[in-house]
């Protein structure tokens, strides 16, 4: 990303005309050609989970089945659920962002085009990764959460694992690679009057999570990196009968698990509150607290993940913390379910294919959120978890919420993007297989899971009653695959036949609109003014302009905000949640005083102090040398940069040397877990080093060739942002390792 | 055997310097702003400040703070640190007009690290566990403590709610301010929660009236360890709300169309 900001944002010209219209798709940095390669890539992969999830379904049709065995049907839900989740929900739902989001908000692409190629390239990369385990003959079948010990090395001793982990790293990074530029885009490349107050609920809840995910993702990305050096390096973080502590996984799992769910549920919220009002022919009702109730909701997830971890007994006075968090959690939600009501309520209500999914959506959403409120409840919780009725409450939210948001997002959108319409009689035969399929296979699991049927369990006994609500389940799956196929017949046909659609076929508000189907290069040819929530309703209707009646806060933006700096500051805040996670693993195996002791053994916290100073000088001396590059002061540019890649190399070698005595003395990182946590935590410290050394070096090397000048001095701007974070994690690295300050 | 309800009518400290402290700031709020005129809500704030300050130093929660239940303490200092300052800071008239040989038109850029610094950092301090224990054997510590708590909670309330509207911090900074502090505390509260060592070990050591400890392990089954817990999560999960809902509030000014704008109209 630092090395992105070197080039500025009019990197998205293509890269020539030359390049046949195929080849265009691979080489594309385009906002819109990457959003619609995220969606394709997702529909692949929602076929593939699709299928898995058939499988399953008829597997469990018939009490005794033998169809599949129990460690092929392990792996079955496993990929179906890491699919559904990293390789459908996550890119389809940024696709859309990345299509919609500059359009909305009336910029010519996102802040950083090849940032976002490069963040869309990693999900097939991730997916063939996750995928390729299949032909190794252990694709992971640990559950999607992996639960440790269950994914060590001892009990999944196949590589099956290993590629979940290093997928799912790498999806990680391509997510934190997006959600930076679109936090970006959004602040900074918003159209003259496009206030942050103005802009579209989609683009306002893609903001949220974004802010989300770059919080969320580095703390899966810990716990990965944590069990991958459990199981390539023989440590035992996770292991309990070495020391480690299976419940660590968990923590950090659902640390990032519980933002997960809003992460997938905000974007599909924004895509609602798009489709409502436009089919209701009224604007949002309650705009400020659909807008605000999504703040609360992205601030409360981060604090309630142990609501998953009921069942583990940590104790009464933790559970009724959390529930109660949990339970607060209702509150926004449901404001937003009135709010969505309400632009309902005296609308003149157009029934297209868009609106009926949305209705649909905020009917299956309820229900889904209602038997969420049950589960806050720990009582309730521990009777029904990991029983159908748990499979049953996240299907209603992630199904009959989000996928059914994205219907209603499909339909509305597809005339943007291709310049032609869905049919909508497909459309409506679509809905009712859906609808039906959908509450045919998961309402009945509700009961099944009243009833006592565990999840992930490959077969059950001919209890009364299961298999006549298993069938009618498999039933509905069938429904749904029927549904998506006539989907998909309906975006081919209609791809080549569909009726042109026109710029704004639904007469709708928002500044998508304002251009052609589909949007020529450059998004505009001329932008309308801006001076309310719906400009391109103000330009149709301007009787009835909203500016006329409300007033919005006018866009007070004077000079431009650097780019490439807020990145920076973003992917900081990224890495400090992972470093956070790290430090916290090192605290919780060395809290006690004997462990701490051998760390006073081994390490010379005198000899280290010394380094440590010279590094928080090299920051002093990194923040000179940008000065200097401001002035147009070369030598004194390359003075003070050169003595910080000095200072910086200098502290390198010190740890390696260090590294070199401890390994000399039988401290090593599977020696003990004083040894794995320390060399985790300074090693990946000593990474971000070496990797702000190379940053650093590329700059000395321009300004060596007089490449460089004053302009670039906001680049190296944000590469020292990077390097005061790196050395600011060194002084907590320090004083929690060398000097013991917790322990 | 006491009962919680002799708990909470026979144990008021009506020597507690609280209630003067009270009465004093009451008799200066009055004399202060009786000319200035103040709305019935500053009164109101201005009240539950006043209220909030004897329920954390002379109720029976600071008899229980003093040395029968951690988790007591806790709430004293969430007391003392985030919700007395803060409603005193809202009783204060706001004005738009820039203060007197005020020439900063930006929010005074000092007052944001330190008032954040002191905010998080008296939290993490006074729960070092010398100097816990120093506050819990000495009353002069004890004094210092409650007051730097209320000063720092000041210094952390200043950038948000300072009086002159100008000079507060715009909505989308405040918001980062309260949430980073917001994760400042949580932190210490995971801490405290997840932690095998005693934060504040004089709270295990027993001593005092036993009925009162009988009371607050047996009838209430806050054991040590427990009593602990709860009192990390007490600074993890409501504290964060009280910032979260700072944050809502300064969000909802966010989408307020200043006056001047509409007037234009």
């Amino acid at each position: 990303m630092t090395v992105q900001s070197i080039a500025p944002a009019d990197a998205a010209e293509r890269d020539g005309a030359s390049t046949s219209k195929l080849l265009s798709w691979f080489s594309s940095v385009d906002h819109k050609q990457i959003g619609i390669l995220y969606i394709c890539t997702a529909l692949v992969f929602l076929l593939v989970a699709g299928l898995e999830a058939v499988v399953i379904r008829v597997q469990l049709a018939v009490p005794y089945n033998t169809l599949v065995g129990p460690r092929l049907f392990n792996q079955l839900f496993t990929m179906h659920g890491t699919t559904m989740v990293f390789l459908v929900g996550m890119p389809i739902l940024t696709g859309f962002a990345n299509y919609f989001v500059p359009l909305m908000i009336g910029a010519r692409d996102v802040s950083f085009p090849r940032l976002n190629a490069f963040a869309y390239w990693l999900v097939p990369f991730g997916g063939i990764l996750l995928h390729y385990s299949f032909l190794t003959g252990s694709a992971p079948n640990a559950g999607w959460f992996n639960y440790a010990p269950l994914s060590e090395r001892a009990y999944s001793s196949l590589q099956g694992v290993d590629y979940w982990l290093i997928a799912l790293l790498v999806l990680g990074i391509g997510s934190v690679s997006s959600a930076i530029n679109l936090i970006v885009t959004i602040v900074i490349c918003r159209a003259p009057g496009m206030s942050i107050q103005r802009v579209p609920l989609f683009v306002w809840m893609m903001l949220i999570t974004s802010f989300l995910i770059i919080l969320a993702i580095p703390a899966l990305n810990s716990a990965l990196v944590l069990l991958l050096i459990d199981r390539t390096l023989g440590s035992s973080f996770f292991e309990p009968s070495r020391g480690g502590n299976s419940l660590l996984w968990q923590h950090y799992f659902w640390i990032f698990g519980h933002p997960e769910v809003y992460i997938l549920a905000l974007p599909a919220f924004g895509m609602i509150s798009e489709v409502i009002p436009v089919f209701s022919r009224k604007p949002i009702y309650g705009y400020e607290l659909v807008a605000g109730s999504t703040l609360a909701i992205g601030i409360l997830s981060m604090g309630v993940w142990a609501h998953h971890m009921f069942a583990v007994g940590l104790g009464a006075a933790y559970d009724v913390f959390f529930a109660v968090g949990s339970l607060l959690i209702a509150i926004p939600t449901g404001l937003k379910v009135f709010n969505w009501t309400a632009t309902l309520w005296g609308g003149s209500i157009q029934l297209t294919t868009s609106m009926c999914f949305s209705i649909a959506f905020l009917i299956q959403f309820v229900i889904g959120g209602l038997t969420g409120v049950m589960f806050a409840v720990a009582p309730i919780d521990w009777q029904l978890t990991d029983t159908y009725f748990v499979v049953a409450h996240f299907h209603y939210v992630l199904f009959g919420g989000t996928i059914f948001a994205l219907f209603a997002g499909g339909f509305y959108w597809f005339s943007k993007m291709t310049g032609r319409m869905l049919n909508e009689r497909l459309g409506k035969i679509t809905f009712w297989l859906m609808v039906i399929g959908f509450n045919l296979t998961f309402f009945v699991q509700h009961f099944l899971g009243l009833m006592g049927m565990p999840r992930r369990t490959y077969t059950y006994g001919d209890h009364p009653g299961w298999f006549a609500l298993n069938a009618i389940s498999t039933a509905g799956a069938f429904f749904m695959a029927a549904g998506v196929l006539v989907f998909l017949w309906n975006v081919i046909t209609s791809l080549y036949f569909g009726p042109i659609a026109g710029d704004n076929p639904w007469d709708a508000f928002t500044l998508e609109w304002a251009t052609t189907s589909p949007p020529l290069e450059g998004n505009f040819r001329e932008l309308p003014p801006i001076r309310s929530r719906r400009p391109v309703w103000d330009v149709n209707h301007p009787e009835l302009a909203d500016w006329k009646v409300q007033r919005t806060p006018e866009d007070h933006r004077t000079q431009p905000r650097s780019a490439a700096k807020l990145a920076s500051a973003c992917f900081i805040v990224s890495e400090a949640m992972f470093f956070l996670l790290l430090v916290s693993a090192y605290v919780v195996f060395n809290r006690t005083t004997d462990a701490g002791s051998s760390a006073s053994h081994v390490l010379e916290a005198g000899r280290t102090g010394f380094f440590t100073i010279l590094l928080l000088a090299s920051s002093v001396t990194c923040w000179r040398a940008e000065r200097a590059l401001r002035r147009g002061d070369r030598s004194g540019f390359l003075r003070w940069l050169g003595t910080t890649l000095a200072f910086g190399g200098i502290f390198l070698v010190n740890q390696a040397m260090e590294y070199a005595g401890l390994l000399h003395r039988g401290v090593t990182i599977n020696s003990s877990l004083f040894g794995s946590t320390f060399f985790t935590v300074t090693g990946f410290h000593g990474l971000h080093v070496l990797a702000g050394l190379v940053v650093l070096a590329i700059f000395f090397t321009l300004g060596w060739r007089r490449l460089l000048s004053g302009r670039q001095s906001d680049a190296l701007g944000a590469v020292a942002y990077y390097w005061h974070f790196v050395d600011v994690v060194w002084v907590v690295v320090f004083s929690v390792i060398y000097l013991r300050v917790l322990t | 055997m006491m009962t919680t309800f002799q708990l909470l009518t026979e144990f008021w400290n009506d020597r507690s310097p609280a209630f003067a402290i009270a009465l004093l700031a009451t008799f200066i709020y009055t004399l202060a702003f009786l000319a200035r005129g103040v709305s019935r809500r500053q009164i109101a704030y201005f009240a539950l400040s006043a209220v909030t300050l004897v329920l954390a130093l002379a109720s029976p929660l600071a008899a229980l703070a003093t040395r029968y239940s951690f988790s007591a303490h806790m709430m004293q200092h969430l007391m003392l640190l985030l919700i007395v300052p803060l409603f005193a800071m809202l009783a204060w008239p706001a004005s738009n007009a820039p203060a007197a040989g005020d020439v900063w038109r930006v929010p005074h850029l000092g007052a944001i690290p330190l008032g954040w610094l002191a905010g998080v950092g008296a939290m993490w301090f006074w729960h070092i566990p010398a100097l816990c224990t120093a506050g819990m054997q000495h009353s002069w510590v004890f004094a210092i403590q409650a007051a730097s708590l209320v000063a720092a909670g000041a210094a952390f309330w200043w950038p948000i709610y300072r009086p002159q509207l100008q000079r507060r911090l715009p909505s989308h900074a405040a918001a980062l301010y309260l949430f980073s502090g917001c994760v400042g505390c949580s932190l210490l509260g995971i801490y405290i929660t997840f932690s095998p060592v005693s934060v504040c070990p004089l709270y295990a050591a027993g001593g005092g009236s036993p009925e009162l400890l009988r009371l607050v392990h047996e009838q209430w089954g806050l054991t040590h360890r427990i009593d602990q817990q709860v009192g990390g999560l007490i600074m993890w999960v409501p504290a964060c709300m009280i910032y979260l809902g700072a944050i809502l509030a300064t969000f909802s000014n966010w989408y307020v169309v200043p006056e001047q704008c509409v007037a234009t109209e």
